[in-house]
């Protein structure tokens, strides 16, 4: 494979295939993120979440022998821990960046505790069946895209659903009106009557849950193995894709795609022979990531009352009743993207 | 009168007590050894070959009489590891044994102020003082499995998957480079580094790239992330060629072989020596085929795919090796292995 090939169909092809590989759990993870920082919680955890989410996912596919209970079984681990992250965030008023980083070492802790208690030697742990490739009846065959985007894991498949999904959940349903309003202004959404705590909850919840199925997804579905530390900061870069992606789904899933294009570039770089050193090879995509972020998020920004937990003053029904009824402080709710 | 015969038997009391006391010290020789890996003693590579090492030693030290009890903390990232060593030599520990290569500055900064504790540590430039540098010279072996992969490649075509790119890692990548030309001259080879000893998913797409250039056989040397190597080889019905342990049975349709480095047994003869004080000053200790270091495990699957000439030729290059008829050259630099001219490689 030499330098000249870069221009032949035979090296984009798998190389967009490989990108769309190494994208898809970071989607998943990002989808997840983009709502619950919408709503205004920053769940810096997510990379916690996912390691549980690896850990989980793999031992219950084990166990069972079906892939998709265990990425079932991922989804309500993540689940549940950002319900605990939900609660010291929401219902205590605790700093989310620094529960979130400690979510992260609780998390990461617990997936190599677990491992390495419940395997006493890796000997015994033989990677799972493999999901086998599905390839879609006529798309597969289109050119060019054919291959890269529609013959892959069924969970692939998952992600092209999804991404219309929470576009829609976010963009054009009143619950989505009401995430994103409690992310720009949490007042509007307290006067107008909803329970601002428990959307934000449903929020982080969401991110958590898909955040543990990405890592099952890398464990169960890409490796078939759990691996130590395989994450790899995975969690971090979602975060990073979501300032990257303006906080809308179709942009984050198309930024995931592009870190995850750039990434089996810098692969196939090495495999070529190029004579750049290998460690800057390895820090394109990451280097591409800062740039781009740097740039957005001066831009975009994030949304307003990201970091602010709302007070819990009307929480309680007796408490409601003590408010005089013109202190509520009314806002403008944020227009309705067409 | 009564006072004298007090004062001498005080004086004898205690010059018999500490004479005692020192003989049973002398007798009692425990040490404490402490061991800080890469990665989790169960991992099923690098950091466990290093961890059965040390219970041999324990074992082997046993039988001469030395007991040594062995503390171990995984999962470190350098400054970390630093911190460990130093705690386990303020504790007393006799030996602390930094398994990996990212703990080269940790292990000398340390042996810096605790020049009486021993520190040992893998894969790094020098042996200063009270600092043991063991190195498996793994290119041996990694060389045999490059030649056993020449020859077994259908596409004509293999490549390395490796984690860092720095000395003893290198010097597989490229060994085994090496080797699949002296296997077969007109063979492709391609390498690939992820800087990481964990990332399975990087390691898997790594696998891919040079799988999609064509190579059938893949050599991991990487630490756990070899996990995705036999991911990318399964999805693609080709062929992976373990390191640092047995995995025939992680993957079994996949690993054709693995290429023991038999780290236990270098860590075993660093620890035993050390805790018996017989190390050498500032001694090297680079061991390769010749030291026992580098051994091939067939997968008893797959074992019978490979031609009886094959099989033979892999043995006879083996001995080739061990007895130093050919020496293999320690590359650091990724892609030297493709300029070396095979001729040199027959010691004069």
């Amino acid at each position: 494979m030499t330098l000249s090939s870069l221009i032949e169909l035979s090296f984009w092809i798998p190389l967009l295939a490989a990108g769309v590989r190494v994208a898809t759990p970071l989607v998943f993870a990002s989808l997840g993120e983009a709502v619950s920082e919408r709503a205004g919680i920053l769940n810096v955890g997510i990379e916690g979440m996912m390691a549980l989410g690896a850990i989980v996912g793999f031992l219950v596919a084990y166990w069972s022998g079906h892939s998709w209970v265990g990425l079932l079984a991922a989804a309500m681990a993540g689940l549940v821990a950002s319900l605990i992250f939900g609660f010291l965030t929401i219902f205590r008023g605790a700093d989310q960046i620094v529960t979130g980083i400690v979510m992260n070492i609780l998390l990461l802790g617990l997936s190599s505790l677990a491992y390495a208690s419940i395997f006493s030697s890796a000997h015994v742990v033989a990677q799972l069946t493999a999901i086998p490739v599905f390839r879609v009846p006529w798309l597969s065959d289109l050119p060019v895209i054919g291959r890269p985007f529609f013959a892959q894991s069924p969970i692939v498949y998952a992600v092209y659903l999804l991404i219309p999904v929470f576009w829609l959940l976010l963009e054009h349903s009143h619950w989505g009106l009401s995430v994103r309003a409690a992310g720009e202004n949490p007042e509007a959404v307290d006067s107008a009557g909803i329970n601002i705590w428990y959307l934000r909850l449903q929020a982080v919840s969401i991110g958590g849950a898909m955040a543990g199925l990405a890592g099952a997804i890398l464990a169960v579905v890409q490796i078939g193995a759990y691996v130590d530390g395989m994450i790899a900061g995975r969690g971090f870069i979602a975060l990073a894709i979501v300032v990257f992606g303006g906080w809308r789904p179709w942009r984050v899933a198309a930024a995931a795609l592009l870190f995850g294009v750039v990434d089996a570039f810098q692969l196939r770089l090495q495999v070529s022979g190029v004579p750049i050193p290998s460690p800057f090879l390895i820090g394109m995509p990451y280097i591409l990531t800062i740039v781009v972020v740097a740039f957005v998020a001066g831009r975009a920004g994030y949304p307003a009352a990201i970091n602010k937990p709302y007070p819990l003053r009307h929480f309680s029904r007796s408490a409601r009743k003590l408010i005089p009824a013109d202190t509520a402080v009314v806002h403008p709710l944020p227009q309705e993207h067409s | 009168m009564e006072i004298k015969n007090l004062k001498r038997l005080q004086t004898a009391l205690v010059v018999g007590t500490v004479s005692v006391l020192g003989t049973t010290a002398g007798w009692a020789k425990d040490a404490k050894v402490a061991y800080i890996p890469c990665g989790q003693v169960n991992d099923g590579s690098w950091s466990e070959a290093g961890y059965d090492g040390v219970k041999a030693a324990k074992d082997a030290l046993a039988k001469s009489g030395t007991n040594i009890t062995i503390d171990y903390t995984e999962n470190l990232s350098p400054s970390q590891a630093e911190v460990a060593a130093r705690d386990y030599a303020t504790k007393g520990y006799q030996t602390v044994v930094l398994h990996c290569g990212t703990f080269a500055n940790a292990a000398y900064n340390a042996g810096k102020d605790f020049p009486n504790t021993n520190f040992l540590i893998v894969v790094a430039p020098k042996s200063v003082k009270n600092v043991w540098t063991y190195i498996p010279a793994m290119q041996d072996i990694s060389f045999v499995a490059g030649y056993l992969a020449a020859k077994m490649s259908k596409s004509g075509a293999v490549g390395v998957v490796a984690s860092f790119n720095f000395s003893n890692i290198t010097w597989q990548a490229e060994g085994f480079r090496l080797g699949a030309r002296y296997g077969n001259p007109k063979i492709k080879t391609y390498s690939n580094y992820i800087n990481s000893f964990d990332d399975a998913g990087k390691a898997k797409e790594a696998a891919q790239a040079e799988i999609d250039s064509g190579a059938d056989i893949i050599y991991s040397a990487t630490d756990q992330a070899s996990r995705g190597i036999y991911a990318a080889a399964e999805a693609n019905g080709d062929l992976a060629i373990a390191c640092y342990s047995d995995q025939s049975n992680l993957s079994p349709k996949t690993v054709l072989a693995s290429a023991l480095a038999n780290i236990p047994l270098l860590v075993e003869n660093m620890v035993s020596d050390s805790v018996a004080g017989k190390l050498v000053a500032d001694k090297v200790y680079s061991v390769g085929m010749a030291g026992g270091i580098g051994e091939l495990a067939l997968n008893p699957e797959l074992a019978k795919t490979i031609p009886p000439e094959v099989a033979k030729e892999v043995q006879s290059l083996m001995a080739s090796i061990k007895s130093g008829q050919i020496k293999i050259p320690a590359f650091s630099e990724p892609g030297q292995s493709e300029q070396y001219d095979l001729n040199g490689l027959k010691s004069k």
